[in-house]
């Protein structure tokens, strides 16, 4: 997958600020992983009373092992196309493309699945959004929704 | 704080969003995905 970013995030958060009022919220995990490991399932929940709308993700494997790499919500993929990351793959995706708020108590996921059984790979992980109370969300919706399509529009 | 969970066909690393993992949960993971139980 590849998609080129003309804006950058920090005019994407100000955008979708300016119209939830929400606070910006960035999750940054860095993860050794085994050689031979599973599959891990990165999950970030969303806590009670909370809607999480994802920005913009960005995710790098070091030093130059491979990985397959699916977003998930929940238990479910997102989207079908997954894609091998490797360790000279570094470049801000809009999750927002896919248009996918989370609401509490569920999970936006990341799944990384080795693709070499003798290498340890670390796997970073840089994700952007907007953290909101339910009713905020309820009261901002269709502003989200028009900031979304205006930036896919530009 | 991370909750770490092996299941048959993966690992699960769960954290409340906005929070990072840390030395601790790295350390637990790595038991459990070379082959440690949790």
């Amino acid at each position: 997958m590849s998609v080129a970013i003309t804006v950058t995030p920090e005019f994407l958060i100000g955008s979708i600020l300016r119209e939830t009022g929400g606070a910006p919220l960035s999750s940054v995990v860095s993860l050794p992983i085994p050689a031979g490991s599973l599959p891990v399932l990165l999950k970030f929940e969303v806590p009670e009373n909370m809607v999480y709308l994802p920005v913009l993700y960005r995710m790098t494997i070091a030093p130059d092992g491979k990985a397959a790499i699916e977003n998930w919500i929940d238990d479910q993929r997102v989207h079908q196309d997954g894609y091998v990351l490797s360790s000279t793959y570094s470049e801000w995706v809009p999750f927002v493309r896919y248009g996918y708020p989370i609401e509490a108590h569920r999970y936006l996921a990341v799944k990384v699945t080795p693709l070499d059984p003798m290498t340890d790979i670390v796997f970073s992980y840089w994700g952007i959004g907007v953290l909101l109370p339910n009713e905020v969300y309820r009261r901002v919706r269709d502003k989200y929704w028009r900031a979304i399509a205006r930036w896919l529009e530009s | 704080m991370a909750r770490i969970i092996k299941k048959k066909e993966h690992i699960e690393v769960i954290l409340p969003i906005g929070e990072t993992i840390n030395k601790d949960d790295i350390e637990e993971f790595k038991k459990v995905a070379k082959g440690g139980e949790k």
